[in-house]
């Protein structure tokens, strides 16, 4: 390797980061892939509180670390009603102020999302049944998020 | 013993590496979309459409909400 090809290798790979950020995506198909992936994630979130609900009737999980999962699970729902609130807003939004501020606000509730989906985890202090429960679905529900969050990046009037 | 040149080359190198690596997930990205741009480069999302599955996603996030809402109203805590 030459002494100029790593430098000539960043330049094109920071070109390449370049023309992908200007690779801007339609409003609603921003909203058409997002609200997709939303409906998995809440999806993933009733199979969480469907096992928390098994497992407390089971007694394998405490009736009160049963009901502190429940919460977080809650707070996640609240953020996903904010995600449609804001996938709303950003379809009727009538200036490029109000579409980013719209797209700012959907990322800033996925983000607790994201968060919620391990924190739910938390409580529950019996590690084969927080891997049983929902290791994977959170991980999966994580992943999703992170994709919508690449996916509301491009949807930014520039 | 490596050369100075050799070092140098190296640690540019593994300078360039270590930044091929964080935008090399944004490329394959990239490449994904524009692979599904060229499959379906005359279809184009219309609101109605982008509205329906807005209203599916509502659906979900409520039918999960009501699922532990009701669980929390039926199953109080219980004393330590």
């Amino acid at each position: 390797m030459t002494m100029n090809t790593p430098v000539r290798l960043t330049a094109a790979v920071l070109c390449l980061v370049l023309l992908s950020s200007c690779a801007r995506i339609s409003i609603p198909a921003t909203v058409k892939q997002v609200s997709g992936n939303g409906v998995h994630i809440m999806q993933t979130v009733q199979a969480m509180a469907t096992a928390v609900e098994q497992a407390e009737e089971k007694k394998i999980l405490p009736r009160n670390q049963a009901i502190k999962v429940m919460v977080v699970l809650s707070k996640i729902t609240d953020a996903g009603q904010e995600v449609v609130k804001y996938l709303n807003l950003m379809m009727l939004a009538d200036s490029p102020t109000e579409l980013n501020s719209s797209v700012d606000k959907v990322i800033a509730a996925l983000d607790i999302i994201n968060t919620g989906l391990f924190q739910a985890l938390v409580p529950i202090q019996d590690e084969t049944l927080k891997t049983d429960i929902g290791l994977l679905a959170a991980e999966m529900g994580r992943t999703i998020t992170i994709i919508n969050r690449e996916i509301l990046g491009r949807a930014y009037a520039k | 013993m490596p050369s100075r040149e050799d070092i140098e080359r190296y640690t540019q190198a593994l300078g360039a590496i270590n930044l091929l690596i964080p935008v090399g997930a944004q490329l394959a990205f990239l490449i994904a979309d524009g692979i599904k741009s060229f499959q379906g480069r005359n279809e184009e999302v219309t609101k109605a459409e982008a509205q329906a599955a807005l209203d599916k996603f509502a659906q979900a996030t409520g039918a999960a909400k009501t699922q532990i809402r009701d669980w929390l109203a039926t199953h109080p805590p219980e004393p330590e």
